[in-house]
């Protein structure tokens, strides 16, 4: 049996979602089988801890919420805008779809041609 | 007369407001603790976001910025990564900052530790933001939490003799 790596402990402790869930059961079969691996988690655990409560984290305040409504508007207007615009017209969603349909009769024509000869 | 579908405002402005609140903190962290400059580029990645058609419906839910969220930090971070702004205590940052720990550490550590504690991103996903290797991610969050706690973070050793 392949033991856990240090990185493996790691990312366990971090909760990280990379860690395979084979992996995953074995480290818990571990700390539940070694008082000795238990201590070292909860000492590497409250390191952890100690480290993520100097991280600060901010909210946004009202003044970007105001830009982010002022960024709503604009953007709305500018994608009406596109819906009529010619000189736009290839960056709107309905372009793409035309050009997805023109692209599938092309190939369905090529192979009716190709099957008919 | 069709009517022509357009986007609903109030539920991109509330697909922006998510984003934003998810993508304010790491802009702040990356430029020192000023938030005002923050604002700008936060903004600009939202709308990079609505351009590249970022905010996608999952399911039939409302627009979200989920599905590319890595793609929203990695574009966030590649705007402020060569930005250097000149902090003046109490003015831009508050009294006590320059006390706080975390900002001694350098602009890509400060993002790294804060991406992984307080985002919970995995290794791979900080590797893909930061178009770094996964061992130079690892590297270099032990070594910002070395500098955060003085010391090397405690290791967790599995030999075969304990079981």
């Amino acid at each position: 049996m392949k033991l856990p790596s240090r990185e493996d402990m790691m990312e366990f402790v971090e909760g990280d979602a990379g860690l395979n869930a084979h992996m995953h059961r074995q480290i818990l079969d571990l700390i539940a089988s070694s008082k000795v691996v238990r201590e070292q988690v909860t000492e590497l655990k409250q390191d952890l801890y100690w480290v993520d409560s100097q991280v600060p984290d901010y909210l946004p305040g009202v003044s970007l919420g105001l830009e982010i409504t002022r960024l709503t508007k604009s953007w709305g207007a500018s994608e009406y805008k596109r819906s009529f615009s010619l000189k736009d017209y290839y960056r709107a969603k309905e372009f793409t779809y035309l050009m997805l349909f023109l692209f599938g009769g092309v190939l369905m024509l090529f192979i009716l041609v190709n099957l008919w000869t | 007369m069709k009517e022509i579908p357009l986007p609903d405002l109030k539920e991109i402005h509330s697909a922006l407001t998510e984003a934003s609140v998810d993508l304010f903190g790491f802009s702040v962290v990356c430029l020192g603790g000023v938030t005002w400059a923050a604002e700008k580029e936060v903004l600009d990645t939202l709308y990079v976001g609505l351009e590249k058609y970022w905010f996608t419906t999952i399911d039939g839910e409302k627009p979200s910025h989920k599905e590319f969220r890595e793609e929203f930090f990695k574009n966030l971070w590649l705007r402020v990564k060569g930005k250097t702004i000149n902090v003046q205590l109490g003015i831009d940052v508050p009294l006590g900052h320059e006390a706080m720990r975390f900002y001694k550490l350098g602009k890509l550590e400060r993002a790294l530790l804060y991406l992984r504690t307080k985002k919970q991103f995995s290794i791979k996903t900080l590797s893909f933001i930061f178009d770094l290797h996964v061992d130079e991610v690892r590297k270099n969050l032990e070594e910002s939490r070395t500098l955060m706690l003085g010391r090397k973070v405690r290791e967790v050793s599995v030999i075969e003799e304990d079981f």
